[in-house]
């Protein structure tokens, strides 16, 4: 009672009140309190991309004579700077470099792709076909075919990174060019198309190889060896496959080279791992090659200076003749009086001067009586036709061009040039062709 | 009549009515208005936005107003964004982590939250996802600038003075920019995290529902299921929503409008460089600044090499 006279606890209320409102709100609108999960930032100056060495190739190459021909003929995807450390390689083995076409013209058209390759590749030793946006022809396939068939080499490069139409020519040797590119995820060069191969097999492509790096590759399939395979962690953005994918192979029987990659030759990236060296290794591959000539290569069978020899003085004009075509061909060559077997030769005769050359003859299995015995044919008039036999060995090419008469030799070295005798050829190295209208060649 | 009252508020049952009524008013003038209020959820509207410098402010600027004001006590990001620069998408990851560690962050993805916008969406203390919408695409584009050859015209002092440094420069730094974005991903997702850093680095999208299997997100929901996990998350229940978007926009135009009012119309730059939420009332217009290659000569001539965190589709 005293506390209700006592007025003085009414203000006590207040405060009350006041802290039970706002506990009954803070019940009404909050539930719990928010506890912020920890930032997890990461440690950003910690990552640092794994860089792999440089290493350069140090080679002392052997000489060799040949010519490394480089197609530009098929609209190719690249600048020719930029294969220059592969040429230099070539060329300090010995060998000369041609291109077949020339970029700064405009595109050529199929027909004029064919003439050039039937003109040049005849008198290459090897063949180099660098991202051809434009394929090859059937026509085209048969000249490279060819080639190959009488020891060229061939180089084929594609890659996923630049457009390129490689496989009609890959095709025609059990190669394809996979689609898509490589990647590895889990250890590559500062990239993940960039890719690590470490997997060889004996070659001499991959003498001396412990590692390279190639720069977004393209697996390459091959009914011949493989050379390179990648590992487990690589795989292709297009094509699934079990066994590890080859960005290196070769055909079947050695002669042409493929590799789904190109910008591993490139600067900076030649000289990462063993890059330099694979290129040196595809350099001694170009110049390695056994080109067999014979008489359809015709004047481009011979690779330095050749000697000139008649039959007797009155052949001069004759011998004139050939001198010239063999000069426009870049060709040197002089008329000598005697025989030197260490130098590519050329011998132009009549039929009665046969016993100057006939160890050439006994070697092509022909006998020059009243009428000509070879091994292919029934036997032959002397009157109207033309003999002509190609003897190789040990690297020296000799020529042996016979006829009746005078004119009718005259005839023989029109039609060498013109290159339209190959309809006469009774085989690789010995034609009979009809130079007058006196008789038919061949029966 | 003064006497009557008197006597009356002298009762005790009447003065005792009155001081309750005081405490009342006290207690919520103090709830409501000093501490801690009725609570709010901040509602982030992002429409279809490639993150860049100008969407990145305005975006920064209401990141930093949810954060900033009191009552908001947790905020919803409704997200849509295939990504953008890679500068202002860490940017507002940065940003996101921030506002994380004062209340809670829900994002909700819409049509696309990749690569930069999956990055912003990793400051988030918890993502849902459409089952149709596009996710992930963990990874950098670089467009690297051209080896030019020596110039006798222009004088430089160091070799990658022009360049920065040699295309290898600048595909390490993309190599390491993706290292820090997959850490990011595993460091933010921890234990939900169903694949492995190898699977993150592929850079693929994932559709929202492959995107919960494999941990790249939490859930499927909707807004509505963002909003009330926000709440959960900030413990709190009747609360109202906050559009932020207007907001923002709103204080945007009247500082504009403080800005603008004094001046002649010629004197006025729309874009009003450093009021970043002007870009959005003005998007149209370009800054006066040389903000871009091509809004200035000198900048045009140089080769500036350009990263991104996003996703895109090259076109023939």
């Amino acid at each position: 009672m005293s506390l209700l006279r006592n007025k003085t606890w009414i203000l006590a209320l207040a405060p009350i009140t006041g802290v039970l409102f706002f506990g009954a709100a803070f019940g009404f609108f909050y539930r719990g309190v928010y506890e912020p999960p920890p930032a997890n930032l990461v440690a950003y100056q910690d990552t640092i991309p794994q860089t792999l060495p440089v290493r350069s190739h140090v080679e002392n190459p052997v000489q060799r004579n040949g010519l490394l021909l480089v197609d530009n003929a098929h609209a190719t995807s690249y600048d020719e700077n930029e294969i220059s450390g592969l040429l230099a390689r070539v060329a300090d083995r010995g060998y000369s470099i041609e291109f077949l076409g020339d970029r700064s013209l405009p595109p050529f058209r199929p027909e004029e792709r064919l003439a050039l390759l039937q003109e040049k590749l005849p008198k290459a030793d090897t063949f180099a076909v660098i991202l051809p946006r434009v394929d090859f022809k059937r026509a085209e396939l048969d000249v490279v075919n060819e080639f190959i068939r009488k020891g060229g080499r061939l180089l084929l490069i594609g890659d996923p990174g630049r457009p390129h139409d490689i496989n009609a020519l890959a095709e025609e040797f059990g190669i394809l060019f996979q689609e898509g590119f490589l990647y590895n995820l889990v250890e590559h060069d500062l990239n993940f198309h960039n890719i690590l191969v470490r997997d060889f097999s004996p070659d001499e492509v991959t003498q001396g190889l412990s590692e390279v790096v190639f720069y977004t590759a393209a697996g390459v399939k091959s009914s011949g060896p493989k050379l390179a395979f990648t590992d487990e962690n690589t795989f292709s953005s297009m094509v699934q496959q079990v066994e590890p994918f080859s960005p290196i192979v070769k055909s079947t029987d050695g002669q042409v080279l493929a590799l789904g990659d190109f910008s591993f030759m490139l600067p900076p990236n030649s000289t990462t791992l063993d890059n330099d060296r694979l290129i040196s290794n595809i350099a001694d591959f170009l110049t390695n090659s056994d080109r067999r000539f014979d008489l359809a290569d015709f004047p481009y069978l011979f690779r330095g200076e050749v000697d000139i020899l008649l039959g007797d003085a009155g052949l001069f004009e004759v011998g004139s003749s050939m001198k010239s075509i063999l000069g426009a061909n870049n060709i040197a060559s002089q008329i000598r009086g005697v025989e030197d077997v260490t130098r590519d030769t050329i011998f132009l005769g009549l039929y009665e001067h046969s016993s100057n050359v006939a160890q050439y003859l006994a070697l092509a299995g022909v006998q020059i009586d009243d009428e000509i015995l070879t091994p292919f044919t029934p036997d032959i008039a002397r009157a109207g036709t033309s003999l002509v036999i190609l003897h190789e060995s040990q690297g020296r090419q000799v020529l042996v061009a016979l006829a009746e008469s005078r004119e009718d030799l005259g005839d023989t070295i029109e039609l060498l040039k013109t290159g339209d005798f190959k309809g006469g050829l009774l085989s690789d190295n010995l034609g009979v062709f009809q130079v007058s209208t006196a008789a038919p060649p061949v029966e | 009549m003064l006497r009557a009252f008197r006597r009356l508020v002298g009762t005790w049952y009447v003065s005792s009515a009155l001081t309750i009524a005081v405490g009342l008013v006290v207690g919520y003038f103090v709830f409501f208005n000093i501490y801690p209020g009725r609570p709010e959820i901040a509602v982030i509207d992002i429409p279809f936005t490639e993150i860049n410098d100008r969407s990145s402010a305005f975006i920064a600027e209401m990141l930093d107003y949810a954060g900033g004001r009191n009552s908001v006590k947790a905020v919803v990001v409704k997200l849509d964004s295939p990504g953008g620069s890679v500068g202002p998408s860490d940017l507002l990851f940065l940003k996101m982590v921030r506002l994380r560690e004062k209340k809670p962050v829900v994002v909700v993805t819409r049509q696309i939250a990749a690569s930069g916008g999956f990055l912003m969406a990793m400051g988030a203390n918890y993502i849902y996802a459409h089952p149709s919408t596009f996710v992930g695409s963990v990874g950098v584009i670089l467009f690297t600038p051209t080896d030019p050859r020596p110039d006798e015209r222009i004088v430089t002092t160091g070799p990658a003075k022009i360049t920065g440094g040699s295309t290898r420069t600048f595909i390490s730094m993309a190599e390491t920019i993706k290292e820090n974005f997959v850490s990011t991903v595993v460091a933010q997702r921890g234990d939900r995290l169903r694949i492995t850093p190898q699977e993150i680095s592929e850079a693929r999208l994932y559709l929202g529902s492959d995107a919960v299997r494999a941990g790249l997100v939490d859930a499927l929901g909707t807004d509505d299921d963002a909003i009330a996990m926000a709440a959960r998350l900030a413990g709190i229940s009747n609360y109202d929503l906050l559009k932020v978007n207007e907001r923002v926009l709103e204080d945007c135009i009247r500082t504009v409008q403080r800005i603008i009012e004094p001046l002649d119309s010629e004197q006025v730059d729309v874009n009003l460089p450093g009021i970043p939420c002007a870009t959005a009332l003005f998007p149209a217009e370009r800054s006066r600044f040389p903000r871009s290659r091509a809004d200035s000569d000198l900048l045009s001539r140089a080769a500036i090499p350009e990263m991104l965190y996003l996703y895109v589709t090259p076109s023939e």
